[in-house]
This record gives C-alpha cells, structure tokens and sequence, in this order.
C-alpha cells in the first residue's frame, strides 16, 4: 500500500494545469509528470518546470509523484520518484505506482528510484508487477 | 555521505538559469556545478571522481567574462579521455564539427555520450536536455529489491489516513 501523503513543498495554490488528467492506458507517447491523488488516482501533465505542484492544483495533498515516460500506446517505458517538490522516497509506493499503471492496461518496464539523499546513483527497483517480473 | 553532483560547462547565463530550475525541480537531491571554465572543470573533476553523477559540456564558450576563445569543450573531453569512463557526458552544443570531435574523443576511450542540439532559446533544456540527461543518469542504474523500510517521513498536516486499493501481497501474486 502507499505511504502517507504529503503535500508539495510549495504551498502557493496553483489552480490546476489546464492539460492535468486521469491517465488513461491510450495516453500518446512522450514524456509526463504524474501526481497519484487520495483516491490512488494516477494524474498526468505535460513535462515542464515546476509541473508537479500543478497535476492537482491547490497544494493538493498526494500520494506519490514522479515522472513517467510512455514509449508507445499501452508501453511505459519508465517510471521514477524525480519531483523537488513533493520528494518521495518509499520504494514500495513506487511499485504501488507501477501496479496501478498495469491495472490500468500499461506494460511497465523500469522503476526507477532516486534516493532522497542524493549519495547513490539511482536505482532500477524489482517492483513485483513490472514487466517480465518473475 | 555527500550528494553526488552533476557537473555543468556553460558559459551562458541563459542556459545556466534555464538548467538550475530543471535541476532543482527533478534532481534536488543532487549537486548542481556549474563552471564556464575547462581547466577549473577538469580539476573539480579530478577533486571529486567518485561523486560525478553526469557531466554535460558546452563547446563554445564565448560568453565568458574574460573573452578568452582558446578553452573549448574539447579540453574537457581530452582530459577525460585519458581516465576510465566513470560517468556519463552529454555534450550540448550548436558547434556540430566540434561536437562531433568531443563525441569521437570521448567513445574512442570509451566513455558513454549523449548529444542534444540547442534550439529556441533555452526551450531545448526543458525537453532534449532533460531527456538526455535524464536517460544517461538512469542508463545503467543497478537493479535492487524493494526494501519496505523505505518510508516517507512522518509529517505534521501532510500526512493522511485513506484506505488502500494496493496492497504488497496482492502485487506479489499478480
């Protein structure tokens, strides 16, 4: 299960990113940001600065947030835990991510964790629901 | 333990900018070094080898304060052909022949590189950039098993109760 939720770092209250929506498993190709809302819903906006804060809008609290890169209808290529102003660092929440990704209808091919300390290289998780996965 | 740091040559402060706000929003936890200076640049990174997370060079380094047009990307490039490969290099530069030089010096030693063309202004970090860097960073990250005592911190008002659809046991049998 995801951990807690936290809010963004930056509390200024941005209304909601006009092109911020539920993904859905059609989504086209290319690179996003992703905010998973209360409700474990997985929200995507276009990549940008600063986008994270703008997924859900109004300091919304979330459960997870990270990158998220779609290589062809139905393919994420990878996922990450990259966002500075939400910062999360459990590793079991990322692979709640990739669970919903393949509830959704995706293929997952790479977790990708980048420790909260910045000390080690990032890392490529064995997340139980990613592709080829034994 | 220190952060590991991602080491920049870029002599415009345009990009400089354009490349920190990227740099604080998708990488915080690491070091951000910026020089518009090979010399100071190959010391740094003689100084900090084993932090080097990514490096990303410029060629031409015409906006620097002291007009000198006789330090390139390429002393960079040259200095690091002649080490191991340790981390990956994105050469980021208009400059296609003298890219193409730095690209070959570096491969022939072995070392992995990316190119990004700039384009419109500094629009080109927020996308080819960052995927280069991005890529080059998470090309061969090692793979580990999750470890479920990773947690978030506990938090005054951002934490939240709520009932989980996910569960790790549900996962492991999916």
């Amino acid at each position: 299960m995801f951990g807690s939720s936290k809010r963004p770092l930056d509390r200024f209250r941005y209304l909601r990113d006009v092109d911020s929506r539920p993904l859905r498993s059609n989504e086209l190709p290319g690179d996003y940001v992703y905010v998973v809302d209360l409700d474990e819903t997985i929200h995507v906006a276009p990549n940008g600065p600063h986008m994270h804060p703008k997924v859900l809008g109004n300091a919304g609290s979330a459960l997870y947030a990270g990158e998220i890169s779609i290589a062809a209808p139905g393919e994420v290529d990878s996922v990450n835990n990259s966002s500075g102003t939400f910062r999360f660092k459990s590793q079991q929440s990322l692979c709640c991510v990739v669970l919903g990704l393949v509830r959704l209808g995706f293929r997952v091919h790479e977790a990708i964790w980048y420790t909260p300390d910045g000390s080690m290289r990032p890392q490529r998780l064995n997340c139980p629901a990613l592709e080829g996965s034994p | 333990m220190k952060p590991l740091v991602i080491a920049i040559l870029e002599d415009s402060l345009d990009r400089k900018e354009a490349m920190q706000e990227w740099l604080a929003d998708r990488y915080s936890a690491y070091e951000a070094y910026f020089t518009d200076d090979p010399a100071t640049l190959n010391s740094y990174l003689d100084l900090n080898q084993n932090r080097i997370l990514a490096v990303s060079l410029d060629h031409d380094l015409n906006d620097r304060a002291d007009g000198n047009l006789d330090v390139c990307g390429l002393d960079v490039a040259r200095h690091l052909s002649e080490q191991s490969p340790a981390f990956p290099v994105v050469i980021h530069t208009t400059n296609t022949s003298q890219g193409d030089r730095m690209e070959k010096v570096l491969r022939k030693s072995g070392w992995a590189v990316s190119r990004v063309v700039p384009f419109d202004g500094v629009s080109w970090i927020g996308t080819d950039w960052h995927r280069a860097l991005k890529r080059s960073i998470e090309a061969n990250a090692p793979r580990i098993d999750v470890d479920p005592a990773i947690d978030e911190d506990e938090v005054d008002e951002n934490n939240e109760d709520h009932d989980s659809k996910f569960d790790m046991h549900a996962m492991a049998t999916s």
